[in-house]
C-alpha cells in the first residue's frame, strides 16, 4: 500500500464465485453454467483506487456488480466495513446502498430518458429520506456544480446533453448519496479522448476532495495505470496478477499481463514494441480449459499447466501472481 | 513528396441537408495517398472521418447527403463524376472497405464462404470451384485456421476476431489498390487488436495495397501510418508524416489530443491530465472563424473572425491555424 493512504480495508471479498446457470431440456434443468467469476479474493483499502483490467467477457463487470450485491453471489464472502453482506436481503442492504454507488459505461442507456436531470439526481435522496423539499433542490444544484454542470441543467432531459455531459450526470447521481465506495464500470470508455480526459480529472478531483474509494474497471491499460494505486488483472473469471500499479507496469510477472501490456499500442511511432502476439481467442467461460485457464494461449505453456490450476501466490512482497513458472 | 499518386482528393465538400439547415460534414478536404502507402485519418466522433471514407466509396445516402464540390481522383478517374454502374466495378474490386463492427458488417443468413465468394464472383469471371479455391486461399492468408471447414460457418459461429479476419479476406479478395479501414480494430480486445494490426501490416507489404486508416486511437495510428491527417469539425487541421506529428504537433487541437491521453509512467510527473475545454461544436452551429476557436487555449482575437488557411509548419507539415500565418 502507498503510505499516504489509510490501511483499513473498506471492501473485502473472499473466494467470491458467481455462476450464471444455463437452463435447458424440457424441465429447464441446469445443464451448464457460465463461470463469470470463479474464486476471487481481493481487498480494497479505504481511500485507494483499485484498478481491474481484463478483456471483454473476463468477468470484471460481473465482479463489480456482485460485490455491490446487484447480482447475488453464488458463494463466497463480501465484507463491507467488516460486515458480511453476502446474505443480506434487499431490505438489509438498503441503508448500505447509500454508501456504495456505481457509474456505468454507457452514458446513453444508463439515464432514464423520461426524467429530468434534477429528478435523476434528486430521486435517490428522496428514497433514502435525505433532505427535504427546497434543501434537496439546493443540494442537487451543488452536486451539479461539483461535476461541472450548472443549475440551468436541472430541468433538462438526458437527450439534450452530449456524451461527456451525460457521463457527468452519471457521476452526479453516484455522488448524490454521499457514498464512500464507487464502482466505475468502464466509466470513461465510451467517451472521446478529449472528453475522457475531462472525466478522468473529475474523478480524481472528487477522490481528493471527498476521499472516495474506487474500484476502477476498464479494458484500457493506460487509463487504469493513470487512475489506480493497485491493479488486479483478470482472465476468464480469475485474478492472474495483483499488485501496486507501478510494479505491475514496470515488472509484469504473469505471461498474460506481459502480453496485454505489450499489445496495448503506444502513441509514439518510434516505440519499439516487442509485442507478444497471443494466438487464438479467449475460450468460453461456459467450458473453461482445465488446469491454468490461460494455457491455451500461453507462449510459455508446460505440461503441468494443462492439468493443475495455479494458485495466486505472493511472488514478491505485495506482488501476487498465479503461474507455475514463477 | 512522391510524384506518383493513387488517390487525390481535392477540396471535397460533403454536406447533409436537414430541413432548412446544412451540416458541412466534410469541408474542403484535400489529401493524396501514394500507391502502397498508409494514410492515417484521426479525429473524434463526428469530425467527418467516416463521411470522408463514404464519400470516396460514393456511399453517402442521397438525400439527405450530397457531395457538393471537389474531386476524388482515383487512378486518374474522378469518382465524384462516376456513374453508379462504374462505381460498382470499383467498389470491392479496386477500392475495398473494412468496417468497424465485425458483428453487423456480415450478413447473418449466409455462410462466410458465400459472402467472401460473392465479391470474387461479382468481379472476376471464375467458376464455382475456382471461387471456392480462392476463398480458401484468402482464409489461409488472413490466418483463419482450418479454412475448408470454416468456409461453411455462419457469422454467429465465429468470434469477433475471426469475423474481422473474414471481413479483411473479403476486402482483399480482388487484390484492391486501396483499402479503406474505418476503425477496423475499435470493437476488438487489445490482444485481438494486436493480431489484426499485425495481419494488416503483413498483408499490406505482401499485396502492395494502399490503406486509408481511420481511427480515433493515436496509439494505433503511431503503429500503422506513415502520414497522418487530423480532422476536426469537417476539416483537416493538420497533416504531417507520423514522426513529425508526434514529435512536434503544431495545431493546438493536435497538441491537446496528445496531452489528454494517459500513457504508462505519466502518473509520476502529472496527477491530472491536461484537457481540451468544452465539447466538439455541432456541425449545424460552428463558431465563426476557426471552428476550434471556442476551445483553443491559444485563441487570438482574429481567430473568431478570420477562417484560417493552410500554412506550413515544417517540411511537408501543413497546419490550418492562424498562429502559423
Amino acid at each position: 500500500m502507498p503510505e499516504k493512504k489509510e490501511n483499513t480495508p473498506l471492501v473485502e471479498i473472499q473466494n467470491l464465485v458467481k455462476y450464471y446457470p444455463i437452463l435447458g431440456g424440457i424441465f429447464l434443468k441446469e445443464v451448464a453454467a457460465v463461470k463469470a467469476v470463479d474464486d476471487v479474493s481481493l481487498t480494497i483499502f479505504k481511500g485507494e483506487t483499485l484498478g481491474l483490467v481484463g478483456e471483454s467477457g473476463c468477468g470484471k463487470s460481473t465482479l463489480g456488480k456482485t460485490l455491490l450485491k446487484l447480482e447475488e453471489p453464488t458463494s463466497g464472502k463480501i465484507l463491507f466495513k467488516g460486515q458480511e453482506i453476502q446474505d443480506y436481503t434487499s431490505d438489509e442492504m438498503r441503508p448500505l446502498r447509500k454508501k456504495m454507488q456505481i457509474i456505468f459505461q454507457d452514458p446513453f442507456s444508463s439515464l432514464n430518458p423520461r426524467k429530468t436531470v434534477g429528478s435523476i439526481i434528486g430521486e435517490p435522496m428522496k428514497i433514502h429520506g435525505m433532505y427535504t423539499g427546497k434543501e434537496r433542490k439546493n443540494r442537487v444544484r451543488e452536486i451539479l456544480e461539483t461535476v461541472g454542470l450548472g443549475k440551468e441543467h436541472m430541468r433538462r432531459y438526458p437527450h439534450q446533453f452530449s456524451g461527456g455531459q451525460r457521463q457527468r450526470i452519471g457521476v452526479a447521481r453516484a455522488l448524490a448519496l454521499e457514498p464512500e465506495f464507487i464502482v466505475c464500470d468502464e466509466a470513461v470508455s465510451a467517451l472521446d479522448v478529449s472528453i475522457q480526459a475531462q472525466v478522468i480529472n473529475l474523478l480524481k478531483d472528487l477522490q481528493e476532495t471527498f476521499g472516495f474509494t474506487y474500484l476502477f474497471i476498464s479494458h484500457d491499460l493506460h487509463v487504469v495505470e493513470f487512475m489506480s494505486d493497485r491493479v488486479a488483472v483478470m482472465y476468464l473469471g480469475k485474478i492472474v496478477e495483483y499488485t501496486h500499479a507501478d510494479t505491475l507496469y514496470a515488472t509484469p510477472l504473469h505471461p498474460y499481463t506481459q502480453a496485454l501490456l505489450s499489445a496495448s499500442p503506444m502513441p509514439d511511432p518510434d516505440y519499439e514494441s516487442r509485442a507478444i502476439i497471443l494466438q487464438g481467442d479467449v475460450p468460453s467461460p461456459i467450458d473453461p480449459p482445465p488446469g491454468c485457464r490461460f494455457h491455451t494461449r500461453c507462449p510459455l505453456r508446460q505440461d503441468m499447466c494443462t492439468q493443475k490450476s495455479p494458485e495466486l501466490r505472493e511472488i514478491h512482497p505485495a506482488h501476487f501472481a498465479a503461474c507455475f513458472l514463477l | 513528396m512522391m510524384n506518383e499518386t493513387l488517390l487525390e482528393i481535392k477540396n471535397l465538400k460533403t454536406q447533409f441537408f436537414v430541413r432548412d439547415r446544412i451540416a458541412k460534414a466534410v469541408d474542403n478536404v484535400s489529401f493524396t495517398i501514394a500507391p502502397g502507402a498508409t494514410l492515417g485519418l484521426v479525429g473524434e466522433s463526428g469530425c467527418g472521418k467516416s463521411v470522408t471514407a463514404h464519400s470516396i466509396m460514393r456511399l453517402i445516402p442521397e438525400p439527405p447527403g450530397k457531395i457538393v464540390g471537389g474531386s476524388i481522383l482515383f487512378d486518374g478517374q474522378d469518382l465524384v463524376k462516376a456513374s453508379e454502374r462504374q462505381m460498382r466495378t470499383i467498389r470491392g474490386n479496386r477500392i475495398s472497405m473494412i468496417f468497424q463492427e465485425p458483428m453487423t458488417a456480415l450478413n447473418p443468413v449466409f455462410t462466410v464462404g458465400d459472402q467472401v465468394g460473392e465479391v470474387i464472383h461479382l468481379h472476376k469471371r471464375l467458376s464455382k470451384q475456382e471461387v471456392r479455391k480462392r476463398v480458401i486461399e484468402m482464409f489461409q492468408r488472413v490466418g483463419i485456421p482450418a479454412p475448408e471447414s470454416r468456409l461453411d460457418d455462419y457469422p454467429h459461429q465465429m468470434s469477433g476476431g475471426m469475423r474481422q479476419r473474414v471481413i479483411i479476406a473479403m476486402a482483399l479478395a480482388c487484390t484492391p489498390r486501396l483499402m479503406i479501414a474505418d476503425e477496423p480494430t475499435t470493437a476488438l480486445d487489445v490482444t485481438i487488436q494486436a493480431q489484426i494490426l499485425d495481419l494488416m501490416n503483413g498483408l499490406k507489404s505482401e499485396t502492395g495495397a494502399a490503406i486509408l486508416f481511420i481511427t480515433h486511437d493515436l496509439g494505433v495510428i503511431a503503429k500503422m501510418a506513415q502520414h497522418v491527417a487530423v480532422m476536426y469539425a469537417g476539416r483537416i487541421v493538420e497533416y504531417a508524416d507520423v514522426r513529425s506529428l508526434f514529435s512536434s504537433p503544431a495545431h493546438p487541437y493536435t497538441v491537446g489530443l496528445m496531452q489528454s491521453i494517459p500513457v504508462y509512467g505519466m502518473k509520476k510527473t502529472k496527477s491530472r491530465l491536461i484537457t481540451i475545454e468544452g465539447t466538439v461544436p455541432s456541425l449545424f452551429n460552428l463558431p465563426r472563424g476557426c471552428a476550434f476557436s471556442n476551445r483553443c487555449p491559444d485563441v487570438m482575437s482574429e481567430c473568431t473572425v478570420t477562417e484560417p488557411g493552410i500554412y506550413s509548419a515544417g517540411n511537408n507539415h501543413m497546419v490550418r491555424c492562424l498562429k502559423y500565418a
